[in-house]
């Protein structure tokens, strides 16, 4: 059924796609999420606040550090699975509505954030 | 090598694709955002080992055009960058006999996820969405790992059967 070489392939792709999901885990929490549609960003939020606004038909909160999308128009509701998001290496996705939120750098390293 | 036996052949192929890809959607809510099982490249793979490339690249094709028909335009170019990727993909890996079926399953379904996630950065218009790879390549090794198990499973009596078919020919 596989030879040992082949289980040896499949071992380590597992072993280095598990590193891959835990790695952004452990990296340090950034202070704000920017939220781009159609390949523009709409709209930068820090994330000290808790917050609701919307933006782009699709509604967001901040709480607790973090941005989700509470509801979009889309059909799917990906994004709106996703949850909330806190760190530089998670991003919510909206394909149909051509929406990202990412989240960029420190507090301490914010001048200013509109919104 | 058209015969009535190997179009009837065909016809049910991709009718057990489109049922898998229904259920596919059907079980895709209760998965994270975008992992795929791939059931349908089980009866791709089996098609490529029993009938042939072209009918299995008929299989690709017309699966992506049902797609577009019960899904929309993204889903169809989702699933042709993908199909169409790890279906080269599969043709090259199946070249080596020293491959098993299971790493082939395992590389074709990786292949298939990443395509889809590069279509997604052009539809979106940028690459933020790539920060989602390693949890794609983890779901599709175990994606891949299940349908090559069942694509090993099924595939001798299929050889029997479409053997028996295609060699009774008048």
């Amino acid at each position: 059924m596989i030879t040992k070489r082949d289980a040896v392939i499949i071992s380590a792709i597992l072993l280095l796609s598990i590193g891959g999901v835990l790695l952004p885990r452990l990296l340090s929490s950034g202070g704000s999420a920017v939220i781009s549609i159609d390949g523009k960003t709409v709209r930068t939020v820090s994330l000290d606040k808790d917050l609701t606004f919307d933006e782009g038909g699709i509604s967001f909160e901040v709480k607790n550090g973090g941005i989700a999308v509470i509801s979009s128009p889309c059909r799917d509701k990906i994004c709106q699975h996703t949850g909330y998001i806190s760190s530089p290496a998670q991003t919510i996705v909206c394909v149909p509505e051509k929406m990202t939120v990412t989240i960029t750098g420190n507090s301490d390293n914010i001048d200013l954030a509109v919104g | 090598m058209k015969s009535i036996r190997q179009i009837t052949i065909m016809g049910l192929l991709l009718a057990l694709t489109f049922s898998l890809s229904v259920l596919e959607s059907a079980l895709s809510s209760a998965l994270p955002a975008g992992v795929r099982i791939g059931l349908a490249n089980i009866v791709v793979m089996i098609t490529l080992l029993t009938l042939g490339k072209k009918q299995a690249f008929t299989i690709v094709v017309l699966k992506s055009v049902f797609i577009f028909l019960t899904k929309g335009f993204t889903a169809f170019l989702m699933s042709a960058a993908g199909g169409i990727l790890s279906f080269l993909v599969l043709l090259a890996l199946i070249r080596n006999e020293k491959n098993s079926l299971l790493l082939i399953s395992v590389i074709s379904a990786l292949v298939h996820n990443l395509s889809q996630l590069v279509t997604a950065c052009f539809t979106l218009g940028n690459v933020n969405v790539l920060w989602y790879a390693p949890v794609l390549i983890l779901a599709g090794t175990a994606a891949g790992l299940a349908t090559g198990t069942a694509a090993g499973v099924v595939l001798p009596p299929i050889r029997k059967i479409i053997g028996n078919l295609t060699h009774n020919q008048p």
